[in-house]
């Protein structure tokens, strides 16, 4: 007779040396949760109360509900002095909320303010700051005010505080309203200037291309900003982020880096340089999550938990992206193909 | 999966009290592979500029010590029934490939009933057994990586007789080859089946023909980042014959040769994956083996494998960049001995 304690051992044995367990790689998944057919190419965008304010390149400036995916607005261009003047090709949009605001950047030109509101307005105000502006921050105040920093490519770091001021055409009644600047002025750079980001409260940075990336310092907003650091990196800074713990800057061929806080005050910090060989175009943050505009190879993910030390999570095809946005706990990438609402399982 | 199951195996089949010997070999193989990475022309060429290919290999070819320990036991018996244990542990470390070095083992359960009757359950394991290095695509565009993969390999068997001197064996197996990270993405699970006729030739030795049907399908398709949005599901057809003669030789104990060949075709159609989409393989492999003993539990076994594999795609560049040659050389001196503590 087969003894039963060796048929035990031996259904034991099978059993343990049965089937094998797949290995799990660390990286996030990414899940496409929607697309907004912006028709052209989206270049950036702009999010206000589930709002986005969408450069759509050669298809102009669109607004889209986010919630419902139904684009609300479209527009090919404005009237200026009884002419309709279509849009060339929008490369940046952005919203300010409070004075009912729609900033918009040609490409290479000088950035025009248009006043909008949920009722289908879109009315051309006038144009502000120069040719070559390249990337700007605002930020709005309650009495119909707002401060803006500039990168503008072939002088430095531009800024003003603007109001608006109204006038009555005496001979048609026609009230205009212009932005004016308040104040303003420019800081030459020796580089040449394309993205720039801003805390609002005391601190600007800017990406100067070659040159790397210069610091700016301000009392209060709408004070004169003054240069601080240069911090020379590899590559082509296009475009930066300011976080709590220090800046995240893109670089065309050489990936991206992180700049510490403690770098750029004392130089004893850490600059770190990761996704090295990567052609990063734009970076967005959110949380312990870097999301790395990557052009035609798509995204590329990050954990950021500890920033000084980046770890890849991920590149993912989702067509040729410019930048990414946060919006509540899903992403917003400008691709080619239109707007791709995005969420990512970690 | 790390679990060195077959050590504990042997362990505890040790632990069973039982009245039979324990058979033990141990053999030591000395080997030489003339294209350990398997590479194909063109990747040699751009080895010879980009030597970051070969990991820390300096060379293409290398020399294979292994040694490889093997148990068995008779568990039961009773008349013509019995119950036999058999497993096996082996080492393999390439002189001049440090990342090719690995360990495989199986363990095989036999239930015998009389001549040509049995059922058998197999179960081996392959361990981190290297490739070469890939681009890990899942987090860079050029950034160089150990591929490695494991096999766990079950097949269940029945072999019966059709008649005198000719017997045929059927079975199912299931082939879990999962890739250690980063390159999970070419996770399978293959299923197979096997038919197998053999028959004995008298004075002369024993010719078989075997028909193995594959169907891998690639189970981290579209799970992993970029790199799994290829599919790399596909069917495969084996066949492999071996001619062995161990009759009408004096001085040696026997020799033989077998041919054996793969037809795969890859399951992806997608344009934008031109590596597999329409592709498909000829893997012919042709031994050739000599076996002298020496002694009464010493034998020698010179062994030869000729590799060929051509790829067909629509695509020239894949053709030349996914066929390869490699040749083997193998000499194998093995000790048979045994315990028995009554």
């Amino acid at each position: 007779m087969i003894n039963i304690k060796k048929l035990s051992l031996i259904g034991f044995i099978i059993y343990l040396g049965g089937c094998m367990e797949p290995n799990e790689e660390d990286i996030w998944s990414v899940q496409v949760d929607g697309v907004l057919n912006t028709e052209g190419f989206c270049r950036s965008l702009s999010i206000s109360n589930d709002t986005a304010y969408v450069a759509a390149g050669q298809s102009g400036v669109q607004i889209w509900d986010l919630n419902n995916e139904v684009k609300l607005q479209n527009h090919f261009g404005y009237i200026q002095d009884f002419a309709n003047i279509e849009f060339d090709d929008i490369v940046l949009v952005k919203r300010d909320e409070v004075n009912n605001l729609i900033f918009v950047t040609e490409s290479n030109k000088k950035v025009k303010i248009f006043e909008s509101t949920i009722d289908s307005q879109f009315v051309y105000r006038n144009e502000i700051m120069s040719d070559r502006t390249k990337d700007y921050i605002s930020f709005s105040s309650s009495n119909n005010r707002f401060t803006m920093f500039v990168a503008d490519n072939d002088d430095g770091l531009k800024w003003g505080k603007y109001r608006p001021d109204t006038t009555v055409d005496i001979f048609t009644d026609l009230v205009s309203i212009n932005w004016l600047p308040v104040v303003g002025g420019e800081i030459l750079s020796e580089g040449k200037p394309l993205g720039i980001d801003s805390d609002g409260q005391s601190k600007i940075v800017m990406a100067v291309d070659q040159l790397g990336v210069e610091f700016f310092s301000f009392d209060t907003i709408g004070n004169e900003p003054a240069f601080t650091k240069k911090i020379d990196l590899q590559g082509n800074a296009e475009q930066v982020k300011l976080t709590q713990s220090g800046v995240f800057v893109s670089c065309d061929d050489a990936g991206a880096y992180f700049v510490s806080n403690s770098y750029i005050e004392s130089d004893e910090g850490s600059l770190t340089q990761f996704a090295t060989d990567l052609t990063v175009d734009h970076i967005s943050i959110y949380n312990n999550i870097a999301i790395l505009s990557i052009g035609s190879s798509g995204i590329a993910l990050y954990d950021i938990s500890d920033p000084e030390n980046p770890i890849s999570r991920g590149i993912f095809d989702v067509g040729y992206v410019y930048k990414s946005y946060v919006w509540k706990d899903k992403f917003l990438l400008c691709t080619r193909s239109g707007v791709k609402i995005i969420s990512i399982n970690q | 999966m790390k679990i060195h199951f077959f050590l504990i195996l042997s362990f505890a089949i040790n632990i069973v009290s039982g009245s039979t010997p324990f058979d033990f070999s141990l053999s030591y193989h000395g080997g030489y592979d003339s294209n350990v990475m398997r590479l194909s022309e063109p990747e040699i060429e751009n080895a010879s500029l980009n030597k970051s290919v070969m990991g820390s290999a300096n060379t293409l070819d290398s020399y294979i010590n292994k040694v490889n320990v093997r148990l068995n036991k008779n568990l039961f018996q009773n008349g013509n029934k019995e119950l036999m244990f058999s497993t096996s542990y082996s080492f393999s470390s390439y002189a001049h490939n440090p990342n090719k070095d690995y360990w495989s083992g199986n363990t095989v359960f036999t239930y015998k009933w009389g001549s040509y009757k049995n059922i058998k359950y197999s179960n081996q394991h392959l361990n981190s057994y290297y490739l070469r290095h890939y681009i890990d695509r899942d987090i860079s565009k050029d950034n160089l990586r150990p591929c490695s993969f494991n096999d766990r390999n079950q097949l269940a068997s029945l072999t019966l007789p059709i008649r005198k001197r000719v017997w045929y064996t059927i079975g199912a197996g299931f082939l879990q080859r999962y890739y250690d990270n980063p390159f999970t993405e070419f996770d399978l699970d293959i299923n197979y089946y096997r038919l197998r006729l053999n028959t004995r030739i008298k004075k002369i030795g024993t010719v078989g023909f075997q028909l193995d049907r594959y169907f891998a399908d690639n189970i981290t398709y579209q799970r992993t980042a970029k790199a799994s949005g290829f599919d790399r599901s596909y069917e495969s057809l084996e066949w492999y014959m071996p001619f062995k003669f161990d009759r009408f030789i004096s001085y040696l104990n026997h020799f033989g040769f077998s041919i054996r060949q793969e037809l795969r075709s890859y399951n992806a159609e997608s344009l934008e994956d031109p590596l597999h989409a329409g592709r498909n393989h000829k893997d012919l492999k042709f031994d050739l083996w000599v076996s002298k003993s020496i002694s009464e539990s010493i034998a020698i076994t010179l062994t030869m494998r000729y590799r060929t594999r051509n790829t067909e795609s629509v695509y020239d560049w894949v053709e030349e960049l996914k066929s390869f040659k490699q040749i083997n050389y193998w000499c194998k001196i093995k000790w048979d001995f045994s315990y028995d503590k009554y």
